[in-house]
């Protein structure tokens, strides 16, 4: 019977080393064909980068001359061609022409309201007519013209000021000799009935200070 | 005749200079050189460096046709963008991020999902480590005597299975720095993660690796 012992027992570590290089391992021809295929790559890339560097010139070259052609095109729309009705002058006329005259105001006729057509009653409202209150925007601060209301007091004290000094003093000097009438309570009598303690209190019992 | 005193190559005045000779020329010069137009000097990088990125696709892909158009869609890139290089890192790194990205984008890709779902039905294995009775069914009934060397193949067999296996954030730094071509900081620029992780990935993928054959009873 074979035990563990009896079985060769290699070093993992040391396999696992020896697999390892293996795993990447590249062949010498593999390696050469690679880097063949990959020089070849290089200069088709830069053959491709290059045309495409051309294409992209082109492509640049057309959209500058078709935004040239467009602004010459507008700009030739709005310059008038030669043989129009517009008059050339020369930059520096060496005879000035005349200001031209003002010309005479125009008379428009006046327009003319119509009168409106006065009617015995009042147009009916709309039932949902209401009294238009002005709009105010909210920064800004409402001024509501309110009229001041009169000082109460005031109006007293003018008031009292106005009372004839006769018919004051009259009224005042009534007002003194009048009897003055208290009328007469009668209060019965209040009993209070005797307290009576039920026990004594010891003297000794109450410490000095208790109450 | 003299002596240059900045390289110490031999000037000719008359002879190629020392732009013509690109086999010492460091990748920044090249870089350089290829920017005022040189398309010889962007030849001189692609054969400096075609390997290393044609196995790190391959780390990535698992296919070598994938892998080899990965690498050209990434050289040609490189080409197109080389106005971008600021030389921070080296050209080599620069170009493996660019290698690494193309080939996850074709890792990702619709059309190499079906090509792989077609070739695994026809090869009738649904997982990389679906096979993994085989070896642990003739190491069991191997015998008492068993040859070494079988044995390691398939212990072999098998750890290349379960890498296959691995998830990805696992696997892909286990494969670029199992292969030996590249640095962590190389593996960290490609993976775009920090060094830290990369071997934290390392180790774990290690590590779940030796608990699964040790499952498989090797």
């Amino acid at each position: 019977m074979a035990t563990p012992n009896d079985q060769p027992h290699p070093d993992l570590d040391t396999a696992i080393d020896a697999v390892l290089p293996s795993l990447t391992a590249v062949g010498d021809e593999i390696a050469a064909g690679s880097l063949r295929r990959t020089r070849i790559a290089l200069a088709e890339a830069r053959g491709v980068t290059a045309g495409g560097h051309t294409w992209r010139w082109a492509v640049a070259t057309a959209a500058v001359l078709l935004v040239l052609g467009s602004s010459l095109a507008l700009w030739r729309s709005r310059t008038p061609a030669p043989g129009s009705s517009v008059e050339r002058r020369p930059a520096n006329p060496v005879v000035v022409p005349a200001a031209p005259a003002p010309a005479a105001p125009q008379v428009m006729p006046v327009p003319v309201v119509p009168q409106r057509l006065a009617s015995a009653e009042p147009a009916a409202r709309r039932p949902d007519w209401r009294r238009g209150v002005p709009v105010r925007a909210t920064s800004a601060p409402v001024v509501v013209d309110v009229p001041p209301r009169p000082d109460p007091l005031i109006a007293l004290v003018r008031a009292v000021q106005q009372i004839p000094e006769a018919a004051w003093r009259v009224s005042a000097s009534r007002n003194s000799d009048a009897p003055v009438t208290v009328p007469e309570v009668s209060i019965p009598p209040i009993v209070v009935p005797s307290i009576e303690t039920t026990a004594e209190v010891h003297a000794e019992s109450i410490a000095p200070g208790e109450p | 005749m003299r002596r240059s005193s900045r390289r110490g190559a031999w000037v000719f005045p008359t002879g190629p200079g020392p732009a013509t000779t690109k086999d010492c020329v460091t990748d920044l010069e090249l870089v350089e050189r290829a920017r005022m137009g040189d398309s010889d000097a962007f030849g001189v990088l692609v054969e400096r460096h075609h390997r290393a990125a044609l196995r790190a696709a391959v780390a990535a892909l698992g296919a070598a046709d994938d892998a080899d158009d990965a690498v050209q869609e990434a050289w040609i890139a490189a080409r197109d963008r080389l106005a971008d290089f600021r030389g921070e890192a080296a050209f080599r790194t620069w170009l493996l991020a660019i290698v690494w990205r193309r080939a996850l984008d074709r890792r990702r890709g619709v059309g190499r999902w079906l090509r792989r779902l077609v070739s695994l039905e026809a090869s009738g294995a649904g997982d990389a480590g679906s096979n993994l009775a085989a070896p642990l069914a003739l190491v069991a009934g191997a015998g008492p005597t068993p040859e070494r060397a079988a044995l390691t193949g398939e212990l072999q067999r098998t750890v290349a299975g379960l890498v296959r296996a691995l998830p990805p954030k696992l696997r892909d730094p286990l494969l670029l720095v199992g292969s030996g071509d590249y640095s962590y900081d190389e593996v960290a620029a490609m993976l775009a993660t920090p060094v830290g992780t990369v071997k934290w990935r390392v180790s774990e993928a290690r590590r779940q690796l030796r608990v699964k054959l040790t499952r498989l009873g090797f």
